[in-house]
């Protein structure tokens, strides 16, 4: 049991390294080659850790000649459009100018059905409606409408609203950041004035709070309702 | 560009260990061999001391190296070769000749085997 318990650690710990390295993309945006690699390394790595007959390096060796693998064709890939262009393909477009492509749909197998559904999902149901729809090259429809049906923006009613910046999380689960505290330049007293007007005494007592540049802050108290307000 | 080198000083580095790893296996099991095929000769001329002998002279060389042996190689034929290596001492405490050399030759193909296991070759890779 000791043998399980190790090699699952040691196993676990290697394939987080190696989700690691694979960067931030979310599973649902990663490239083929990069789907490929994560489903081999799941299969690599359960096959030591229930087989205790096998040394743990059968398991090892393998996953990480694969995240090396991977790191040098993610390299070449940045670095070369042409071997991008091998690895990754190219962007289809599938509707040009309200017209659907249909060869482009042919050679990715995209069915009508298919980039209805799609469009749908964003919020279109009239093709007719639609400019340039580009099928990238990890599945995702990319939907860019005609300018005359894309939602009004304030700088075309000539508004100009307030930028809020990015809000920092100021404390997170009762923690408070003081980094994040600093870099927005608040000071202790200031934080303190802001609990004490949501009736807070500690950042224990507080979920998650956040504050953007030009002072909005956002406070939910711990296993209660979220309160928005605007405050400096 | 960190990146390129790091992952391809790893994969040179991995290879030259399997390659590294590949010969010590080698070595180990051909001490073992060598020792195993005197001990058959020591048999065939009835001298059953130097049989002894050379046979716990095979075992304690595979034995010695046994961490890195079971760092490499599948645990159940190690197993394997730990029990032919019972089977030949109780051969030889029984002074039984066909049996000892039936028992040695069989454990020598599996030495054989388990070398073989690591060596770089195209009949391993397909």
């Amino acid at each position: 049991m000791f043998t399980f318990f190790t090699r699952t650690i040691i196993l676990y710990a290697l394939i987080i390294a190696g989700i690691r390295l694979m960067g931030k993309r979310q599973v649902g945006e990663l490239e083929p080659s990069e789907l490929v690699l994560s489903l081999i390394i799941a299969d690599l790595a359960s096959v030591p850790m229930q087989d205790l007959g096998l040394p743990l390096y059968a398991g090892v060796v393998p996953i990480l000649t694969l995240l090396c693998l991977a790191m040098i064709l993610s390299v070449l890939t940045m670095k070369n459009v042409r071997f991008r262009a091998l690895m990754c393909g190219r962007p289809s477009v599938v509707i040009r100018n309200g017209e659907l492509e249909q060869r482009e749909m042919r050679r990715n197998r995209m069915t009508v059905d298919e980039l209805l559904e799609e469009l749908r999902a964003q919020g279109y149901t009239d093709p007719s409606e639609v400019q340039y729809a580009i099928l990238e090259t990890n599945g995702q429809l990319s939907v860019l409408p005609y300018a005359a049906l894309k939602p009004v923006t304030a700088q075309q009613l000539n508004l100009s609203p307030k930028e809020p910046g990015l809000p920092l999380v100021v404390i997170s689960d009762g923690r408070l950041l003081e980094h994040n505290l600093k870099r927005l330049g608040y000071e202790q007293n200031w934080l303190t004035k802001q609990l004490k007007a949501q009736d807070c005494t500690d950042p224990s007592e507080v979920f998650l709070m956040t504050v953007d540049e030009t002072g909005g802050v956002y406070l939910s108290k711990k296993s209660l309702e979220p309160t928005r307000r605007k405050s400096r | 560009m960190r990146r390129l080198w790091i992952a391809g000083t790893i994969l040179v580095l991995m290879l030259t260990a399997s390659l590294t790893t590949s010969a010590a296996v080698d070595r180990f099991a051909g001490d073992a061999i060598d020792s195993l095929t005197q001990a058959q000769q020591a048999v065939r001329l009835g001298d059953w001391d130097s049989a002894q002998a050379l046979t716990q002279t095979a075992f304690e060389g595979w034995e010695k190296h046994d961490f890195i042996l079971h760092a490499l190689l599948p645990h159940t034929d190690l197993d394997a070769v730990l029990l032919s290596f019972q089977s030949l001492d109780q051969y030889l405490a029984r002074k039984a000749p066909e049996e000892y050399n039936a028992a040695n030759m069989a454990l020598i193909t599996r030495l054989h085997l388990l070398a073989g296991l690591e060596r770089p070759s195209w009949e391993n890779v397909l």
